[in-house]
């Protein structure tokens, strides 16, 4: 579906890059959320089922894990930036 | 000529006039017309009926549209590399740059055809679509910028990004212009009549 992922991006002989979580198994068994600050990590399919709780630079995003989401990077599911609202001016 | 509901102005080269198809670049329509043997400088008004039929043809259902066969001359024969390994002395090409001309070729012949699984217009559109509407629906940040209509490629938004802001919509227009003869019932009955 992406083409350009695997034409441009990265050489093939390296595969995808990744982190390797300690707690994997442990949080596919009991659920509990992993905390991560590897935004960059790709996720591999035997990520899908698990909760990551990604970090956005202030605070944790919950991201849980579908199989639609293998090949994408856990940080494009945890928003950095803040969304623009218009605040009206008390004092005038 | 009207073909498949495009105007196709009859002083223009098919090569030029074939890009008006949404989906068709100029290096897919010089392909298409090598498939069909029209020559590149070939005139609108030049065409001849089989050649219309064929393209309408083609441009109506790429996908199912079977390739011709590939001419007899064409096929790939592998160098006699005993023949060249003796006369190496006397030519001044070595073996060596041969066989890599050799898998040269090999490499140009075995590339995928991009006729064989080409998308145009309407499907076109519906796939580009369908790839946002996947982005939006798994919540990814590419998903979040289409729908808030800002540019999604890390652009600035203090200054410019205003064609994100034109065209990326929560339900993006597929279609660009759609004006034009295209819209009336009666002009598309007459091309589909190839009047």
């Amino acid at each position: 579906m992406r083409p350009s992922l695997v034409l441009l991006q990265r050489s093939t002989w390296k595969g995808p890059y990744f982190t390797a979580f300690p707690n994997l198994a442990d949080a596919l068994k009991n659920g509990t959320p992993i905390y991560t600050r590897a935004r960059s990590c790709t996720i591999v399919p035997n990520f899908v089922g698990i909760k990551f709780m990604v970090h956005n630079g202030i605070d944790y995003v919950p991201v849980p894990i579908t199989e639609e989401m293998v090949g994408y990077k856990l940080g494009e599911f945890s928003v950095t930036r803040k969304k623009f609202t218009y605040k009206a001016s008390r004092n005038r | 000529m009207f073909l498949l509901g495009h105007n196709l102005p009859d002083t223009k080269l098919v090569r030029i006039a074939l890009t008006s198809f949404y989906g068709i670049s100029h290096h897919i329509s010089s392909r298409l017309l090598a498939r069909l043997q029209i020559h590149q400088t070939c005139l609108v008004n030049e065409l001849t009926e089989p050649q219309i039929t064929a393209l309408s043809a083609y441009l109506s259902s790429p996908n199912t549209t079977p390739a011709p066969p590939p001419t007899p001359l064409n096929t790939p024969t592998p160098p006699p590399f005993s023949l060249v390994a003796s006369s190496s002395s006397s030519s001044s090409s070595s073996p060596k740059t041969i066989k890599v001309l050799y898998e040269a070729q090999r490499w140009i012949d075995k590339r995928p055809d991009p006729l064989s699984d080409l998308k145009i217009e309407t499907e076109l559109r519906k796939e580009l679509l369908a790839n946002i509407a996947h982005l939006r629906q798994i919540g990814t940040y590419r998903g979040k910028r289409h729908a808030g209509g800002f540019p999604v490629r890390g652009q600035r938004t203090k200054t410019n990004g205003h064609t994100a802001g034109r065209l990326n919509k929560i339900d993006r227009r597929g279609f660009s212009t759609y004006a034009g003869p295209t819209d009336s019932p009666i002009l598309s009955m007459l091309s589909r009549s190839r009047i």
